[in-house]
């Protein structure tokens, strides 16, 4: 495959979720290669094989079961190799709680996931296209939580 | 109450008695003297009295004999000589008892050396004259001899008598004089240590009797006070005891027996028959305290906890018991407790443990429900929604008009559902207690009120006013949640083809100036007024606008939950505020808010 082409990873245990993703991005025709995992275990077990590449992007869902998301991003984050990875929380909920703890244990951006598949594709498309080297330095607050 | 000085009290009392002593010694000693020398004095006056008369007794006995001796010599007859010896004996009885009298005076013994010497020279010449008294003249000239040599002595014997009893007169007189003065002397003496005694006295009495007087004052205080604190323990249900360490005996307050179940004094007060009453699971925490209390020097109080069976009904009391150790007047060590029987408060405790542990088992059910409702409730509908929206992009057009028709209606139905959801996940929010009260400025929230309406407002054309809005305490999201809620409430209920004009104002008022807050006096509330000219309301379901899920208008062109009032409600009573709700059906609603300075 293409090298240039953005490395995404999705963790979510929801199946529909996961498909409306890998469908989005397919329909927004940017070059990315997709890959899915089912669980936080899964996850961590893909991002610590050696032998697979590291993603550019890792949307990561909050409730999972048996590793949530929260511990997922402690891990990634201590992880020396994989702390620069982008992380975008990507949640059904947008409680306070959430989007405060995930702030401050790292992640780049919060997404809600919508209940618009229109707007699904715009999202994605906006959160792919960002720039996040430039962006992680002016990370704050107010534009943590992605509202288009 | 006066508290004595009693060690001051004392000292003075000492003093009183040592002075009160010594002075009655005084006085004692010197009246003893006084009459010893009184007596003195008088006998010795008598025994002058009884020289003299002794002396004159001798002089008249001697001249007893001689006027004897002429009668035998003129008459011849013997009796006078029988009564002349007699006179002579008597004489020498006489001078016998002179020499008694005088035994201590050396001068007179001198004086009465020289008496005896002419008594005997008398009585020589006088037994003489017996013997010349006969006719012869021989004897005649003897006789007249004899005589005059008697005479000669006689007259000198008289006048050593005389002399003697001058001399006893002289210190008669000399005594006589001194005894005067003694008894002029000493009644003063005692009369003014017996006016002092009697001074110091009558002080001592005023001293004792006011000490006793503020004694009585203070016994009668105690007494009353006495009473309070037996009528305080039994209203309070606590009781008091005191434990002497030196003397080892325990005294209970007579409301320590009735909180037993006993009557008072009905049995021995000691620490084994109290622990008769004490739950036996719990001696041992009466044990320990003691051993605390004993072997702790300091004066900390020991608190412990503890049950007792009542004697009366059987019935489970709980204590709490405090002791304190304390040193007395006399310098005893003694332990002091007071018993509480706090079965009341311990059990009503309990019920609001039990409460509390409901009301919280409750929470916990709320915010899981909270969890349900934000998560796994919206999950499946933001799929549903999102298959909807799928549909509605790609294959809408391939429907036929009924099933278009349909699908637009479980699209509606899906976002309500969904704004259902969402108003309910604000109102579980506005329960929960992230209670901060920040300085929050009115005309800011009023301000953000637009902003998050504005795609509203454009779209029914509305017109927001507002008079200048006063910072107050409160919590800002809560605030925010309350103006966004009323002014979307005013602008989505406005009438068809009339443009929305809402009106925003705030005045201080005092809480007199407000009907149902009249009983505040005072206090000053804020009145926030939300003033619309929409589609009002029947003021008579005034009071249901602010139940959950309760809506006062069917009509589906109205999309609202019947939660966003409830929320309202709940914002301001999370501000200890009231809200106001008025409405006149096609003309408009008004909602006043009263929140507290």
């Amino acid at each position: 495959m293409n090298q240039d082409a953005m490395h995404i990873l999705l963790a979510d245990d929801d199946e529909d979720d996961r498909l409306f993703f890998t469908d989005a991005i397919e329909e927004i025709k940017v070059r990315t290669v997709v890959h899915t995992v089912n669980d936080g275990v899964q996850l961590m077990d893909r991002l610590l094989n050696p032998e697979i590449r590291l993603p550019n992007l890792i949307f990561l869902d909050l409730n999972m079961p048996i590793k949530g998301g929260i511990e997922c991003l402690n891990e990634i984050r201590s992880d020396k190799n994989l702390r620069d990875i982008t992380i975008a929380i990507y949640s059904t909920s947008a409680s306070q709680e959430d989007i405060e703890e995930t702030f401050v244990k790292g992640a780049n951006i919060y997404i809600k996931k919508p209940n618009d598949f229109s707007e699904l594709k715009k999202i994605l498309k906006e959160v792919i296209s960002i720039n996040w080297q430039y962006h992680t330095s002016g990370l704050n607050r107010e534009n943590f939580l992605l509202s288009l | 109450m006066q508290i004595l000085n009693y060690n001051f009290t004392k000292l003075i009392l000492y003093l009183v008695l040592v002075l009160s002593v010594f002075i009655l010694f005084f006085t004692a000693s010197i009246s003893y003297r006084k009459i010893v020398e009184l007596t003195e004095s008088e006998q010795n006056l008598i025994h002058k009295h009884l020289i003299t008369a002794q002396l004159e007794l001798l002089a008249s006995d001697i001249k007893q004999a001689e006027s004897n001796q002429r009668g035998f010599i003129i008459t011849g007859d013997s009796t006078f000589v029988q009564t002349y010896r007699s006179a002579k004996n008597a004489a020498a009885t006489s001078y016998q008892n002179l020499v008694q009298l005088l035994e201590k005076d050396e001068l007179q013994k001198k004086n009465l050396l020289t008496l005896q010497n002419l008594q005997e020279d008398r009585f020589y010449y006088l037994d003489k004259n017996l013997q010349y008294s006969t006719d012869t003249l021989e004897k005649k000239l003897l006789l007249k001899r004899s005589m005059n040599a008697g005479k000669r002595t006689m007259d000198l014997l008289l006048a050593k008598i005389n002399q003697m009893k001058n001399i006893e007169l002289s210190l008669l007189q000399k005594r006589s004089k001194m005894y005067q003065e003694h008894a002029e002397l000493s009644p003063k003496w005692i009369f003014i240590s017996i006016l002092f005694s009697l001074f110091i006295f009558i002080c001592s009495f005023y001293k004792i009797n006011r000490d006793l007087q503020n004694l009585k004052k203070a016994n009668n205080q105690l007494m009353i006070n006495k009473e309070i604190f037996e009528h305080s323990e039994q209203i309070a249900e606590i009781s008091s005891w005191c434990w002497n360490l030196q003397s080892d005996t325990l005294t209970f307050s007579h409301n320590q027996y009735r909180m037993l179940g006993c009557e008072v004094h009905s049995f021995e007060p000691t620490t084994e028959n109290f622990m008769e009453f004490v739950h036996p699971d719990d001696r041992h925490i009466l044990h320990e305290g003691r051993q605390k209390i004993l072997i702790d020097s300091s004066s900390t109080p020991v608190v412990s906890y503890f049950r007792i069976i009542r004697k009366d009904n059987n019935s489970l009391r709980y204590y709490k018991s405090i002791e304190k150790k304390i040193v007395d007047n006399y310098g005893n060590d003694i332990v002091i407790g007071i018993n509480a029987d706090i079965t009341e408060q311990y059990l009503k405790d309990k019920i609001i443990e039990e409460k509390i542990f409901d009301l919280e088992r409750s929470n916990n059910e709320l915010s899981a429900f909270n969890h349900v409702a934000s998560h796994d409730l919206q999950e499946p509908l933001r799929k549903v929604q999102t298959y909807i929206s799928r549909i509605k992009e790609r294959d809408f057009d391939q429907l036929n008009e009924k099933a278009k028709e349909y699908f637009t209606r479980v699209q509606i139905a899906a976002n309500r559902m969904q704004k259902l959801i969402d108003d309910l996940l604000l109102f579980s929010r506005a329960n929960k207690a992230d209670k901060i009260f920040e300085h929050t400025d009115l005309q800011e929230i009023f301000d953000n009120a637009q902003v998050e309406l504005a795609q509203l407002i454009e779209e029914k054309n509305a017109r927001l006013q507002s008079t200048a809005l006063p910072v107050i305490d409160a919590i800002p999201f809560q605030i925010q949640q309350l103006f966004n809620n009323l002014i979307g409430n005013s602008v989505k209920y406005a009438r068809t083809h009339v443009a929305p004009v809402i009106q925003v104002s705030a005045q201080w008022l005092q809480a007199d100036q407000i009907p149902f807050l009249h009983h505040f006096g005072k206090a000053r509330f804020l009145e926030l007024t939300f003033d619309d000219n929409g589609i009002g309301f029947d003021q008579q379901y005034a009071d249901n606008i602010f139940k959950l899920f309760h809506r006062l208008h069917d009509d589906n062109s109205f999309t609202g939950t019947g939660i966003g009032l409830t929320i309202c409600k709940k914002i301001v009573e999370n501000h200890k505020g009231y809200i106001k709700a008025y409405g006149v059906k096609d003309q408009g609603a008004t909602f006043k808010v009263y929140l507290p300075a």
